[in-house]
């Protein structure tokens, strides 16, 4: 189990560190472990692949309906859809929720192996911080 | 003038020489009148963020409200300067200058009175009024192409013709310069157009672009510097240097002009909303926009109440968390503010004087070769940034659905105020809650939903166990021994539910949410916990079946 928290802290060796520096720095964390993900995630990947996934997330209509026309053309039937739209309570056809749905299902397409990514880079990202945890106590 | 003029005097003499629009404008950036704009954001901004207020905004929202109102303000002064060529032509600059004089931007005591003496807290500076008129004197010599007043013994282009005001320029030259002013504003908007996308190159309408203005720009320059170039008092050098200044004019001109474009569009209107403001507010910021993209229609708080729950079942923990993580992976990339594309200095400028060694006319050639391949390379640079930006924005994605529950409950709650206990909301000082994600299991059930919560749950290990066989660790041995399982009693925990509302979309009372809370908190630690008093529930979907059981057991159902 991967927690982040106190005990994500005290398994670091990081327990010590001052009650307001401990949020800050689990934030570090997360935008470390988010960049380097991303940066792994995306080596390889084309200028046009990126440029798609950029299209989605900033929820460019044509581009979306085009993309989930092409890959999921029965997306309304997705019970990941569904439960997204109960959740949200948005319109299906709105364009947040589908450009989200896309995003997601994108990601699952283009790098299938993405769970295993986030894993192992968490656990690098962790080793990294314990290897250096007398200079960040320093500090 | 002579040489001996005092400061005072200078800069009445050199606002004589200014052109009634630029005259115009420097009297708009004057302290009285930026004074003036001053007081006006600070009533607009109170009376915004007091309207929020009584609407129930968050501390956030006020602020945010607030800033609006100075924006909007700013805006409409820049509009009334910019009616003018003059004014549009320096667009750019007039804009820092409101900007960085603001009421938002600098407070009172720094407008008046700076920091006059140095001390424990910092260096001393001078005060905003000091700086404007800095600022303002360097401007009257940029506007309307006039020169600084004072003449300077050691001009190494003094033998040089005088720069000529509007009304001394030929037809000729002045049909060029408004053709060169459409050319480069359709190049900086192909530009900027590039300089967004994660790669490629620019294609052939923008090479015909580019082409196109390059060969206006030498036009210009040869019917401008004319008099310089067939002059027989300067030199080659001088002839080279004349030139290569007046490419790197234009060449300044159309950088800024990209910029503006850049900043122009919503990305960079994002971007420096997103950079504004301390570490916290930025991360707020960047859930505010999951919440105002309609990820979730209960609002900030809900979202907040989102990223606090863990073990999130499916979509909807990954939907409202992307948005923001990619918001945030989005401007702190910093793409803009710190982008390829740079704006053109001095150093710039020497550097430039000293490529190529042909005489006067051709040095044209080499000089617009020389700047469109640096143009090039910083385009090819914002490119690079552009596609880090959209990786971190799939790293956004990827951890955000993965991981998002626990580490937000950790990092993001102190964004947030109000607690309630029909919705999970986590106050500012929410500690780090013992949220447990596992990077395996959980990931499944974000993503599959069809393993709901009473599936397998992956340990760290790799191996696998069923919430139906094994009860939790801290659940007391009596409270494990004596339940019965039970379905379909509690039903399944919304977005942002807390228990009361969860017991009564079952049909039970606050009462008895209440009378079971504490042995629910007690019992199962990895799916309840305390806050604040407040008995919360950690998971989206359907609690266990031994859940179910205890609860049905305790109410005597």
């Amino acid at each position: 189990m991967f927690q982040l928290d106190d005990k994500f802290l005290a398994d670091i060796g990081l327990d010590n560190l001052p009650e307001e520096e401990k949020k800050p720095f689990l934030q570090h964390i997360y935008e470390q472990l988010e960049y380097k993900v991303g940066i792994k995630l995306s080596d390889g990947m084309t200028d046009e692949q990126l440029t798609e996934f950029e299209a989605i997330i900033d929820r460019k209509d044509e581009t979306v309906n085009a993309w989930l026309q092409q890959n999921v053309p029965d997306y309304h039937q997705d019970e990941l859809f569904t439960r997204m739209a109960e959740q949200t309570q948005l319109d299906p056809n709105d364009i947040s929720l589908r450009a989200d749905y896309a995003a997601t299902k994108w990601l699952e397409i283009n790098r299938p192996d993405y769970r295993k990514v986030v894993a192992e880079t968490l656990e690098e990202l962790k080793q990294e911080i314990i290897s250096n945890r007398d200079a960040i106590l320093g500090s | 003038m002579s040489s001996t003029a005092t400061a005072a005097e200078a800069p009445q003499t050199v606002e004589q020489q200014l052109s009634p629009e630029a005259a115009g404008i420097v009297e708009s950036l004057s302290f009285d009148k930026i004074d003036e704009l001053r007081l006006r954001q600070r009533g607009a901004y109170l009376e915004a963020q007091s309207a929020a207020f009584e609407a129930g905004a968050s501390t956030e929202e006020q602020n945010l409200a607030g800033n609006a109102a100075i924006s909007s303000l700013n805006n409409e002064y820049l509009d009334s300067i910019l009616q003018s060529d003059v004014g549009q032509n320096n667009a750019v600059a007039i804009e820092s200058v409101l900007n960085m004089y603001s009421y938002r931007n600098m407070n009172d005591t720094d407008w008046r009175y700076g920091k006059p003496s140095a001390d424990a807290e910092g260096d001393a500076y001078p005060s905003g009024r000091e700086r404007l008129q800095g600022n303002v004197t360097d401007f009257r010599e940029v506007l309307d192409g006039v020169e600084p007043a004072e003449p300077t013994i050691d001009d190494p282009l003094e033998n040089e013709p005088p720069v000529t005001n509007n009304a001394e320029k030929s037809e000729l030259q002045l049909d060029l310069e408004k053709e060169v002013a459409d050319l480069r504003a359709n190049l900086a908007k192909l530009t900027a157009k590039r300089q967004a996308r994660v790669g490629g190159e620019g294609g052939k309408k923008y090479e015909a672009a580019l082409a196109a203005y390059n060969q206006k720009v030498i036009e210009l320059g040869r019917v401008e510097k004319k008099d310089a170039l067939e002059s027989d008092k300067l030199s080659d050098e001088d002839k080279r240097v004349i030139v290569t200044e007046f490419l790197f004019t234009q060449q300044k001109e159309l950088r800024e002009q990209v910029m503006a474009e850049l900043k122009g569009g919503k990305v960079y209107a994002f971007v420096e909303w997103m950079n504004r403001g301390s570490k916290w507010k930025r991360a707020g910021k960047g859930l505010l926009v999951g919440a105002g993209a309609g990820l979730v229609g209960a609002g900030l708080g809900a979202l907040a109440g989102v990223a606090g729950v863990a073990g999130a079942a499916a979509g909807l923990t990954l939907a409202a968390v992307s948005a923001g993580r990619f918001a945030r992976a989005y401007a702190r990339s910093d793409a803009i503010h710190h982008q390829g594309m740079k704006d053109h200095g001095d150093a710039d400028k020497e550097k430039a004087k000293t490529v190529g060694e042909t005489a006067d006319e051709d040095h044209f050639d080499t000089m617009t070769s020389y700047f469109n391949r640096q143009l090039e390379q910083d385009t090819k640079k914002e490119q690079s940034k552009q596609r880090k930006k959209v990786a971190w924005g799939v790293g956004g994605i990827a951890v955000g659905g993965l991981l998002a529950a626990g580490i937000f409950t950790a990092v993001d709650a102190a964004n947030f105020d109000g607690i309630s206990n029909r919705n999970v909301h986590f106050g500012s000082t929410a500690e780090a809650q013992p949220v447990e994600v596992d990077t395996d299991a959980a990931h499944e059930r974000m993503f599959d939903i069809t393993e709901d919560y009473d599936g397998e749950t992956g340990n760290a290990d790799g191996s696998t166990t069923s919430p139906e066989t094994a009860t939790p660790e801290s659940m007391s041995e009596s409270a494990s021994t004596e339940i019965e399982p039970v379905t379909g009693l509690i039903s399944n925990v919304g977005f942002g539910q807390g228990g009361i509302e969860v017991f009564q979309n079952s049909g039970l009372t606050e009462q008895q949410w209440n009378q079971v809370a504490p042995g629910l908190a007690e019992n199962f630690k990895d799916i309840f916990y305390v806050e604040n008093g407040d008995v919360r529930i950690r998971p989206q979907g359907e609690l266990p079946d031994y859940v179910q059981g205890y609860i049905k057991k305790s109410l005597g159902l």
